[in-house]
C-alpha cells in the first residue's frame, strides 16, 4: 500500500472510517468496538487490536486530562496513528506504548531491542520521529516526516527483525 | 509580561513534576520505568510548564508527595533547577492561593530539551514494580 493511502482525511471517527485504507483488515459491519478488526494472523501482531483500543480510548480523555490543562486529543491524529500502525506492524513487531501529549497529539513509543523509537502525530500529515539505536546500526533521526515514511518503515523493520 | 529568572531558586533546588499513569512507560532497554518525554512540555495554550518547588513544600513541613494531592495514581519526578536553566529555561515562582509551592519552567521545549529533562529526571515516587514482558 502506498504511504499516501494512510493520509486520507476523515471527518469523523469511526463511522466514517475508510476500511479501504487498511487493506490487511476487514472491519466488521457490526463490530462491538469501533476499532476492532478481524486480523490476519499472517500479517498482524497479536497485540494490534488491544493497542488500537488504547488509541481509541484517548478520544474519551476530557480537557485537563494531564492535570496541567491539556486539550482533548485530536481525533484525526488518532486515526492516522491507528492507520499507520495497522499498516506497518508485523507479527514480530513489539507493542508500543500509547502516549497522549499535552498539545492534543498522540505518540507511540518503543524502548526495546536496543532501539528507542518515538513517533508523534503533530498533525494528520506531519509525523515527528525520534530514533536512537543503541547499537548504532540505524542512524539517529529527530525530524518531522511529511508523506515520506520510509525512515520510519526502516526503523520498524529493524525493530521487528531483532525479535 | 516577560518572565525573569528567579535567582532565589538555587541550581540545586528540585522542581517537581507530576507524571500521569499513561506517561509512565516501560523501558526494556534500560530495565526500568521511565517518564515519557511527553511529561515535559508547556501547555497547549502557551502557558509555561508547571512545577512544584520542593523547597517550599519542605519549609512548610509537607512531604514532596503533597504535589500529588488530588491526583491519585500519578507519579512524581524531580528535576534540578540548574539542569533546566542549562537547557535555556527560566525558573520562576508562581504561588497560587491554594498552591504556594507552584512554579513555572519557562522557555521553548524542543524534542532535544525534553529528552534531556526526561533523562535527568529522578523518580520521587519509586517505580519498582516489575516491567511487563514485551508483547510481540
Amino acid at each position: 500500500m502506498a504511504d499516501e493511502t494512510c493520509l486520507n482525511s476523515f471527518d469523523t471517527l469511526p463511522s466514517g472510517f475508510d476500511s479501504g485504507a487498511l487493506s490487511d483488515f476487514q472491519v466488521p459491519e457490526s463490530s462491538p468496538h469501533p476499532w476492532t478488526y478481524s486480523l490476519s494472523s499472517r500479517t498482524a501482531p497479536r497485540w494490534l487490536n488491544n493497542v488500537l483500543k488504547e488509541i481509541d480510548a484517548l478520544r474519551h480523555l476530557e480537557r485537563n486530562w494531564d492535570s496541567y490543562g491539556a486539550p482533548r486529543v485530536n481525533r484525526q491524529t488518532l486515526l492516522e496513528a491507528a492507520n499507520l500502525l495497522g499498516e506497518l506492524a508485523r507479527p514480530r513487531t513489539p507493542a508500543p506504548s500509547v502516549v497522549p501529549t499535552s498539545d492534543g497529539a498522540v505518540q507511540l513509543e518503543w524502548h526495546t531491542r536496543g532501539i528507542d523509537l518515538e513517533v508523534r502525530w503533530a498533525s494528520p500529515t506531519i509525523v515527528h520521529v525520534c530514533l536512537e539505536d543503541l547499537s548504532g546500526v540505524l542512524a539517529p533521526i529527530d525530524d518531522d516526516l511529511r508523506y515520506d515514511f520510509l525512515p520510519l518503515k526502516a526503523a520498524l523493520r529493524e525493530l521487528t527483525s531483532r525479535g | 509580561m516577560p518572565y525573569v529568572d528567579d535567582a532565589t531558586i538555587g541550581d540545586e533546588e528540585r522542581l517537581l513534576r507530576r507524571v500521569r499513569q499513561g506517561w509512565i512507560i516501560p523501558d526494556h532497554n534500560r530495565g526500568r520505568w521511565r517518564p515519557s518525554k511527553a511529561a515535559f512540555q508547556n501547555s497547549e495554550d502557551g502557558s509555561p510548564m508547571s512545577v512544584h518547588l520542593a523547597a517550599v513544600l519542605e519549609v512548610a513541613g509537607l512531604p514532596l508527595t503533597a504535589a500529588l494531592a488530588g491526583h491519585e495514581g500519578y507519579g512524581l519526578v524531580s528535576l534540578k533547577a540548574g539542569l533546566v536553566r542549562a537547557l535555556g529555561q527560566i525558573v520562576v515562582r508562581d504561588p497560587l492561593p491554594t498552591d504556594p509551592a507552584h512554579g513555572l519552567v519557562v522557555g521553548n521545549k524542543t524534542e532535544s530539551r525534553r529528552k534531556q529533562m526526561m533523562e535527568a529526571s529522578e523518580w520521587v515516587t519509586p517505580q519498582d514494580r516489575p516491567l511487563p514482558p514485551e508483547k510481540a
